[in-house]
Formats: structure tokens, C-alpha cells, sequence
């Protein structure tokens, strides 16, 4: 396993988005509280990104998104406070989009549909304002809470079929919506308010290809749903008992089996559908606490992980061959 | 007697098919297909399909008559009341047509306010408190009241304070929740002296206008708003009374917070009122086929029970019971037969074709084929259907056990179903 620690910095690193590229180009993007950094090199070095020129510093960034089409067209999208921001040249030039909602909203998440190259639509979710949808490009935006009781969004996931089912999840500080007509309207599923909140959704198949949702809690461990949110079962109920903070689903392995989780601040992979969870051996400092990651090439046995720490760190590892 | 207890009984029966048989509609294409069976009105099925897919069962409709000639919507984000400003002096943005308040604190009352000192204290309390805008909720408001909310606002830079008039004591134990504020009733002796800034609501935003005032993102826990509306919702489902069920709809709708508003046009007065008759029926049965789920149209799912009854009929040892299920069998076969006719179809052929066929499946009598009913979307909703089946029977029973019946020339209608 390498490692190569780049650089230590005091502000915390939120998420990390690693649409990586053709061949040789390995691009990752890291929001953190100092703005949005860079790596071209799959995670060995940094830069800061310069957002907005014209102000002094940059403005912290607590979500970043790339387009799914990324290595052709090259779109970005960041959220911090009271705006989105987007580029599309791989984050050299940056436009500044503040969302329609006084007092300015904080963004929590961003997701963006699978078929963004054809539909243009993307969702960002804030702390106090709900759901927030653009549907040309990060053109506008505008409210889209219809139903949604909790404006407090912590995680937003989209269904892979978002083009045909129009599905996606909205995690919130008292459980888990469903919206099935591209976020118009919200409804709650069952999700047990007690259980809450949810930080972490992912949606992925099972081997029929029928959908999964899987929820990360706050302290409650890891729930996955197979029936669209109406009933809940937990995973790994004896090893993920605490908070679930990321869910990395491996999609080019079918059937949901394959899942890495950040728990707690280490890393639980799976490679049974989360019936037997083994901690990932990353090798890191005594004191490190992981707030994000990202495994851009999937959760096979060599392949890379980017991991932000807590303390602003950002670190590139690589998948230790079959842990389990 | 026994025969009408016979006659409950499959009536029960039958409702229990009709259960069984029933589906959930969901999404815009479904639910405007049941629209469309109800009032046979493209345009109108459309709008209700988008309207009800977003704001689903208890969300908020309202129906009012439209400017243009077809029909529009609108949606509102938040809760709102239809009380608006008590002064247009109040009103400071969009050229004195309407006020917008970031993270108001909101003073949730019933009180007349004549006195403006008190008034000035509250408001000068609340922004010690740490108030950028302010919402005073209050029955009525005196001139020199007003004069002073009008001070406050061209005194205090960053600052703005507006009143509207206080809706019903529900509405405003509703708003009093959503915001966590303290409910300010004068028949519980409350005054505006003792009014405290810790007793004042808050929210995200509010708005006013002449007619109208709303909030977004009251203050109130999430948690505890998603147990109100659990409350309210199973209070809906045990309801009985129909005006009950509309208040507790009310309720609900504006807790979901989310509105719309289909503005309904035409050429003519007289038309405009037709339309709107028409799309408020149709709304009413679209929102009880969401509730209560749908059923293949047509007659058919009422046919569908036939066999069931004509088997009770034949295991039956008494007359009485022999005679309740041989009406209702020829009974459940009345609507289709009626809906063949009226498309001057031969009721015989149709029937008999629709009993050989699969379970659901129907004429569609536009095109006289047979069509699986509810994939061509000629649905019916199991509410409306067991509702009629009810009442027929209980008709039909009543006139078993009276020895007069009078018709009224003019029958008293009921619009609901």
C-alpha cells in the first residue's frame, strides 16, 4: 500500500468528488472549508481553486459535484453559502449562482441526474431551506419542497433510472423522502424518525435490478430499503453501530453486494450485500479521523481511495487486496 | 327485516371484493387517466393529473375562476391564510403591493390592538431580542397603531414590521405550532404588555398582501411537525362526519406545506361556473381514488363480484338469504349493463364477452374493443364505488321496511360523493 500525506491544513474537508478521466487523467476535487481544491494526479497533489477573483480569499465550499459525463465536458458544480458555483473547464473559471431563498441557505449536498447531459437537471440540498432544483444546467434555480416537512436536507441520492423513474431520496435530520416525480413533490417514507438523521443515502440494484436504498444515520448504523422506503432492514447490525457518514457503492459490480462505508471515521468494506463488514488498514496517523472518500475506480483490491480527514488533510490510499 | 340483514351482509361482501380487487395510483400519467374517467375532459385531467401528483392526497387545491380562457395553475410554497394587511401602508415591496420578511419573529394573536404604546415596546423589545423583521398577527389595529409600525419602518434601517388580520382560532393554534411561538388569546386574558420576545414565533420567511398572508419554514422541530400531522391524519381516517373530514383536510393540507391554486377560464360567465362545478367534482373523486386506491372501470369490477354471490345464493338454506344474494347479483351487473346501452352496444354480447375474459379486462364502449380496463386507464375509484353500492342498497332496503314513500319532485342534491 502507499500513501503520500500532501499537505496538512486546519479546515475540514466535507466531500470529495473524483470523476477521474480517460487514460492518464486523474482528476479529484475536494470541498473544503478553505475553498475548493484541485488534484490532476489522482489524489497525489493539490491546489486551490481560485472561485471568485474579485474577493478576497475563497469562500468555504461544503459540496462538490462533476457532471457523470465529466471526462468529455468537463462541468463542476460547488455549493457553500447561498449559491452554487459552476465550471466548465474542470474548474479553471467559475461561476457564481446564488440560490433564490433569502436569508442565504447553506448547501449540504449536491447530486445531479444521470442523464445531466441530456436533462441538465441537478439538485442541491441546504440546511435550512430544503431542496433546491435547476433544470438547465445550474442556470436557475428554484424551491422544490412540496411535502417535504424537514427542510433540514443532509443527503440527497438519485436513482441510476432517475430518466425513466424520476426517483430520487432526500436524507433529513427526522428520517428519509421520497420524491418519484423528479423532486416536485416529496413524501415521507418509513423510515423511523427515532433512527434519525441521515447523513448518507446511496441508491444502487440488487442481482434482479431492483433498486436499493441505502441510509447511513447519524448513530443509528446503516439501514437499506428494498421496497422504494417503505420497510427498513439494518446491516451489520453487531460491526456498524454507530454514525455512517458515506456510502460508496461499487456499480460495476451488479447486485449491491460490494459497498465501502465511512463509519465512525474509519472505513467498513463489504463484500457480501453487508452481512460481514472488515475495517479497511489505511495507515494513517494515529490522531487521523476521516470525513470523506472517494474510490473513483470501483472497491476492487488495489484500486485507489481518496480520503479527507477531519482536520483538512487529504490523503491517497489504496484498497488493500481482499481484506475479507 | 331479515332480508335487509341478509342485504348488509353482501353488501359487506361485496366490499370486500372490491378491496381485494383495488390498486394504489401513482404519478401524474395514472392519476390523470382517473381524471379523465370522471369528468371526460382532456384539458382538466391533464391539470389535475400534474396538480394532485404534487400535492398528493391532503394537499391544498383551490378553484377559482381564471382570466384567460383554459385553465392554469399555481403553486405556492408554505402555509398560507386568505387575511391580508391591515393596512396597505404596510405593504413595502412591489410597489406597495405585497411585503416579504426574512427570518420574521411573529406575534401569533387574536388581540385588538387600539393602543400603539404597547405596540412600540413589542416592537422595540423584538429587536433587542435580535429581530430582523416582524409579523404581528392581530384581530384589528388602530390608526395610530399603524402610524407606528409605519415609524418603525422608516426608522430602523434592516428592519421590517407588518400586521395582518388573525384567521380562525384553529388556524391560528396551527400557526402558533408551526412557528413554536406562544398563542396570544384575549379570552384567556392575554394583553400586548405581556407580551414577552421569548413568546413570539419565528420562521424562515413570511409574506403579506391585501388578501393574503403566508409563512415558509416555521420554526417548529420537524419532528414534532411530522407527529402533528400523523395525529391529524389517523383523525382523518377514523372522521365519520363529512364536514369534519373536510376541516381535518384543511388542517392537514396547510401543515403539508404546499398549495395550488387552478384558475379555471372559459368564454362565458355560465361556462366558467360549469367548468369549475366540473373540475371540483373530479378533484374530489381523484383525491379519494388516491386515499382509497382505484378499480377497473366500466362496471367491471362490480361484475367481477357476480360470481361470489351467485355461489352464496346457490349454498344458501334460507329463502330470505337465497333472495338478498339473487338481487345483488343482478345488481352488480346494472352499471355495465347501463354504460353498453347508453354506447348502443348489445349489453347481452358485451357481458358475456367480459365474463369470458381475464380478470380486469373490459369494453371500452368508445371503441367497442376489449381493452384491459385499467391499463387503458378507465378506472374507478373504490371510495365512489363502494359509496354508491351503499346507498343503493340502503335505498333499496328502506323502501323493504316503509309502507309510504314520497317522491319530491325536487330532490335535494349532494355534491359529495
Amino acid at each position: 500500500m502507499t500513501s503520500i500525506q500532501v499537505e496538512e491544513m486546519q479546515d475540514v474537508v466535507y466531500v470529495i468528488s473524483a470523476p477521474w478521466g480517460e487514460a492518464e487523467a486523474e482528476y479529484c476535487f475536494a470541498a473544503r472549508q478553505s475553498g475548493i481544491h484541485r488534484s490532476l494526479d489522482g489524489g497525489r497533489s493539490w491546489a486551490l481553486l481560485e472561485v471568485a477573483p474579485d474577493q478576497e480569499g475563497s469562500p468555504p465550499v461544503t459540496a462538490v459535484v462533476a457532471s457523470p459525463d465529466y471526462g468529455c465536458e468537463h462541468t463542476l458544480f460547488a455549493g457553500g453559502h447561498g449559491a452554487v458555483m459552476r465550471s466548465i473547464d474542470g474548474g479553471d473559471h467559475w461561476r457564481i449562482i446564488a440560490l433564490p431563498a433569502p436569508p442565504p441557505p447553506l448547501v449540504t449536498t449536491l447530486a445531479i441526474s444521470p442523464n445531466y447531459d441530456r436533462d441538465g437537471v441537478l439538485f442541491a440540498g441546504t440546511l435550512e431551506d430544503g431542496v433546491f432544483r435547476s433544470g438547465d444546467r445550474g442556470e436557475q434555480w428554484a424551491a422544490w419542497n412540496f411535502g417535504l416537512l424537514d427542510l433540514g436536507v443532509l443527503s440527497l441520492a438519485v436513482s441510476p433510472r432517475f430518466a425513466d423513474n424520476e426517483t430520487l431520496f432526500a436524507g433529513v435530520e427526522s428520517g428519509v423522502f421520497r420524491s418519484a416525480n423528479g423532486g416536485r413533490a416529496w413524501r415521507e417514507t418509513n423510515f423511523t424518525m427515532d433512527y434519525a438523521p441521515v447523513p448518507s443515502l446511496a441508491v444502487g440494484a440488487d442481482e434482479n435490478g431492483d433498486e436499493l436504498l441505502f441510509a447511513g444515520t447519524e448513530a443509528h448504523g446503516l439501514w437499506v430499503s428494498r421496497s422504494q422506503g417503505k420497510s427498513w432492514d439494518r446491516l451489520g447490525e453487531e460491526t456498524v453501530t454507530g454514525g455512517v457518514n458515506a456510502i460508496l457503492l461499487d456499480s460495476s459490480q451488479p447486485g449491491g453486494r460490494e459497498m465501502l462505508i465511512l463509519h465512525e471515521g474509519e472505513l467498513l468494506l463489504t463484500r457480501d450485500g453487508g452481512e460481514q463488514w472488515a475495517p479497511l488498514a489505511l495507515d494513517l496517523p494515529d490522531d487521523a479521523y476521516v470525513a470523506a472518500v472517494a474510490a473513483p475506480r470501483g472497491l476492487a483490491g488495489g484500486e485507489p481511495l481518496i480520503l479527507g480527514l477531519v482536520d483538512g488533510g487529504l490523503l491517497r490510499r489504496e484498497i488493500r487486496d481482499n481484506p475479507l | 327485516m331479515r332480508l335487509r340483514s341478509f342485504l348488509d351482509e353482501g353488501v359487506q361482501l361485496i366490499e370486500t371484493q372490491l378491496d381485494a380487487m383495488a390498486f394504489p395510483l401513482d404519478g401524474k400519467e395514472a392519476l390523470s387517466q382517473m381524471a379523465e374517467s370522471t369528468c371526460h375532459d382532456p384539458e382538466i385531467a391533464a391539470m389535475l393529473g400534474e396538480i394532485f401528483d404534487i400535492i398528493g392526497v391532503y394537499g391544498r387545491l383551490e378553484i377559482r375562476s381564471g382570466q384567460a380562457r383554459g385553465l392554469d395553475r399555481e403553486y405556492f410554497e408554505g402555509m398560507y391564510w386568505s387575511h391580508g394587511v391591515h393596512s396597505s401602508h404596510l405593504l413595502l415591496e412591489d410597489a406597495g403591493r405585497r411585503t416579504d420578511l426574512e427570518t420574521p419573529h411573529i406575534l401569533v394573536s387574536d388581540l385588538s390592538i387600539p393602543d400603539p404604546e404597547p405596540l412600540a415596546r413589542l416592537v422595540a423589545n423584538a429587536k433587542r431580542a435580535g429581530a430582523k423583521s416582524l409579523l404581528l398577527v392581530c384581530k384589528t389595529l388602530s390608526d395610530k397603531a399603524i402610524a407606528v409600525l409605519m415609524a418603525a419602518n422608516s426608522k430602523f434601517e434592516n428592519f421590517k414590521v407588518t400586521a395582518v388580520r388573525s384567521p380562525s382560532s384553529v388556524d391560528l393554534q396551527d400557526l402558533a405550532f408551526l412557528t413554536g411561538g406562544q398563542l396570544i388569546v384575549s379570552a384567556a386574558g392575554y394583553t400586548l404588555d405581556a407580551v414577552r420576545a421569548e413568546d413570539l414565533g419565528q420562521a424562515r420567511r413570511a409574506w403579506a398582501n391585501k388578501s393574503q398572508f403566508g409563512i415558509v419554514g416555521g420554526k417548529v422541530s420537524p419532528r414534532l411537525l411530522r407527529q402533528r400531522i400523523a395525529e391529524l391524519r389517523a383523525a382523518h381516517e377514523r372522521a365519520q362526519d363529512v364536514d369534519e373530514r373536510e376541516n381535518l383536510e384543511k388542517r392537514l393540507a396547510k401543515l403539508l406545506g404546499g398549495s395550488a391554486t387552478l384558475y379555471v377560464g372559459g368564454a362565458t360567465d355560465a361556462e366558467i361556473k360549469t367548468r369549475k362545478a366540473l373540475v371540483e367534482q373530479t378533484a374530489r373523486t381523484v383525491r379519494l381514488a388516491i386515499r382509497s386506491g382505484a378499480l377497473p372501470g366500466g362496471g367491471v369490477a362490480l361484475l367481477a363480484c357476480q360470481p361470489l354471490l351467485a355461489e352464496r345464493e346457490q349454498a344458501a338454506a334460507d329463502s330470505d338469504e337465497r333472495a338478498a344474494y339473487h338481487v345483488l347479483a343482478k345488481a352488480v351487473a346494472a352499471p355495465m349493463r347501463a354504460i353498453v346501452r347508453n354506447a348502443s352496444l348489445d349489453p347481452g354480447d358485451v357481458m358475456a364477452e367480459v365474463r369470458r375474459a381475464d380478470p380486469g379486462w373490459g369494453c371500452d364502449v368508445r371503441s367497442g374493443e376489449m381493452v384491459d380496463m385499467a391499463a387503458a386507464g378507465i378506472y374507478d375509484a373504490v371510495a365512489v364505488q363502494k359509496s354508491a353500492l351503499r346507498r343503493a342498497v340502503n335505498t333499496a332496503a328502506l323502501a323493504l321496511t316503509v309502507d309510504v314513500l314520497v317522491l319530491r319532485r325536487q330532490p335535494p342534491t349532494s355534491m359529495t360523493p
